[in-house]
């Protein structure tokens, strides 16, 4: 397993290529996609990510800004990620689950409040977006950013056991 | 399939499927696919922070009080707080369980790190008591 930090293989940014799709499962279940080059850094092929149903489904209870933070950050971060970290620590008792799961990082140009107004992030500051192994991102959230590599989460090297890009 | 091209059609999108933005109100999300609850209890725009393997608290931007907290691997969570603390089943009901119940069995089950995490817990359980915040997921 690689150290966080590590060098990516092949530096390219991913395509801006982007685009969501939205299905509709037993009549009730809303997934919406994102169709990004993770290619790059996986398996070779364009994948889609889906938003997880249970966070959107209470997003607009959040307010306005929590639902445009997921239309207008997630996809900004999916797309454009400063870096990508593999494998999750979770629980000891569930040694694999979560090692194949992916946080994306980025430094968006803007957030949101409740209300909707688009204000400026502080600086010390990254966004990350957590995506299981099936292409589901699950969560989302502002994260303190490391003092030193302002584009990398706090805490970054003892919380990941590999840097993607 | 319908494809969405930007962020304004996710927004028309997201009020077909779920309805308008509203007040804000506290808010339990049990994520399925990251097996983890998500719980938001005061309006604002917040930054999390890892208070270890289990919990990540929401803290606000404007003042740093708690205002949510993420508990991931819910699922093993329960099986192992089962195992350590048997009478911990009861309080889960038809798969509910109050949130400060989930913390304070952590507590009770694991050694605290230090006094700050100890406190943090400790105002967690208050914001978890104080909005009666219920977790609605299928326990193992």
């Amino acid at each position: 397993m690689g150290r966080a930090g590590r060098t990516h293989m092949n530096p390219r940014p991913p395509s801006r290529d982007l685009a969501w799709s939205s299905r509709r499962t037993r009549g009730r279940i809303v997934f919406l996609h994102f169709r990004i080059r993770a290619s790059e850094y996986t398996s070779g092929k364009q994948q889609a990510i889906q938003l997880d149903y249970d966070k959107l489904r209470d997003l607009p209870r959040k307010g306005l800004g929590k639902v445009k933070e997921a239309g207008y950050i997630v996809p900004e971060v999916l797309a454009k990620p400063a870096a990508v970290f593999r494998g999750l620590k979770r629980d000891t008792d569930e040694p694999h689950r979560g090692t194949g799961w992916l946080c994306y990082v980025g430094r968006p140009r803007s957030c949101f409040e409740d209300d909707g107004r688009s204000v400026s992030p502080r600086q010390d500051r990254v966004f990350l977006v957590f995506v299981t192994d099936e292409w589901v991102a699950y969560n989302w959230y502002w994260y303190a950013a490391d003092e030193r590599q302002a584009t990398l989460p706090e805490g970054h090297a003892g919380r990941f056991p590999e840097r993607l890009i | 399939m319908k494809i969405i091209k930007d962020g304004d059609e996710f927004m028309a999108e997201m009020e077909a499927m779920f309805g308008p933005p509203r007040d804000f109100q506290p808010t339990v999300t049990y994520i399925r696919s990251g097996d983890c609850i998500e719980f938001v209890a005061k309006p604002g725009r917040y930054r999390a922070e890892r208070l270890g393997e289990l919990v990540t608290v929401y803290l606000s931007e404007e003042d740093d009080e708690i205002v949510g907290s993420l508990i991931k691997g819910v699922q093993a969570f329960c099986r192992q707080l089962s195992g350590k603390l048997p009478g911990f089943k009861i309080n889960v009901d038809d798969g509910r369980v109050r949130l400060e119940h989930l913390f304070l069995a952590h507590l009770w089950s694991e050694p605290i790190v230090n006094q700050l995490t100890e406190r943090t817990y400790r105002k967690l359980i208050e914001v978890a008591e104080e909005t009666k915040a219920e977790a609605d997921f299928c326990a193992a």
